[in-house]
């Protein structure tokens, strides 16, 4: 019982606080500096965001 | 589930005094957990404070930077998509703009199918998202309409050259016009129906 409520306060602190902000900040982050010039680092910054939020959906 | 905690507070985050939502949100519930049909409120477990300091930062950053991000992100895919597509036109052997069509093209796509997720907006939750949403709406609507207008003049054009003079040349023209008016279709769709919302 107290297991799975510990667990759920992680997945929900997470949630809310690591993956989907920092996910979000990422993909816009990437998309500003890959689209006008075609950068590589904006590509694997944009490539990381969509990881994580995937992540998020299928492992949280 | 998980939407849930979040839809109820939409009311009281659309007074811009509540800027911040964590701190409003443990103020006004104590958060439960559903669990087996069986409500328990993490208050009673967890000391909520604790987490306080450094949620409150992270959840700040997130508001406030965010929605800048977000809409600097859209307006210079816009203007790539617009600077592509008049390179793609203007262009002889079809080759230059074509890769920043597609790049912004794909980040544009990318954005509509994760901004319009319901669960994903409902934890965003600012009003200064939902602003700013609509102003970036607003104008890369009229960015777009610049390079249909422009697309439709090429074409019509080409099109007057052709009927007099018929060369494969103005059938290759013509072919990029149309290219360009398709691509405008996919963004301008989304932002269509907004067009009165805008209000600051």
């Amino acid at each position: 019982m107290i297991e799975t409520v510990i667990i759920q306060i992680f997945v929900e602190i997470i949630n809310i606080f690591i993956s989907i902000p920092f996910g979000l900040v990422s993909i816009t982050f990437g998309s500003i500096i890959y689209v006008p010039t075609g950068a590589k680092l904006g590509k694997y910054i944009l490539i990381f965001g969509l990881i994580v939020l995937t992540l998020n959906v299928y492992l949280v | 589930m998980k939407t849930k905690f979040y839809g109820s507070y939409k009311r009281e985050l659309n007074n811009p005094v509540n800027m911040y939502p964590s701190r409003q949100i443990f103020e006004v519930d104590p958060y439960p957990i559903l669990m087996k049909g069986q409500a328990i409120l993490l208050g009673d477990i967890v000391d909520i404070d604790q987490f306080e300091g450094i949620s409150s930062s992270i959840i700040g950053l997130f508001v406030e930077v965010l929605p800048f991000l977000y809409a600097l992100a859209i307006i210079i895919s816009n203007l790539s998509l617009i600077l592509g597509g008049i390179t793609y036109l203007l262009d002889e052997r079809e080759e230059n703009g074509k890769w920043m069509i597609a790049r912004a093209l794909s980040i544009i796509t990318l954005f509509i199918f994760l901004f319009n997720d319901v669960s994903l907006m409902e934890r965003i939750n600012s009003t200064r998202f939902d602003q700013i949403e609509t102003f970036t709406s607003y104008i890369s609507m009229y960015l777009l309409f610049i390079l249909a207008t422009l697309s439709l003049i090429y074409l019509i054009g080409n099109c007057g050259l052709y009927l007099m003079n018929q060369e494969r040349n103005f059938v290759k023209n013509i072919r990029k016009s149309i290219i360009c008016l398709l691509v405008v279709i996919l963004p301008l769709g989304n932002h269509f129906p907004q067009f009165p919302v805008w209000k600051w």
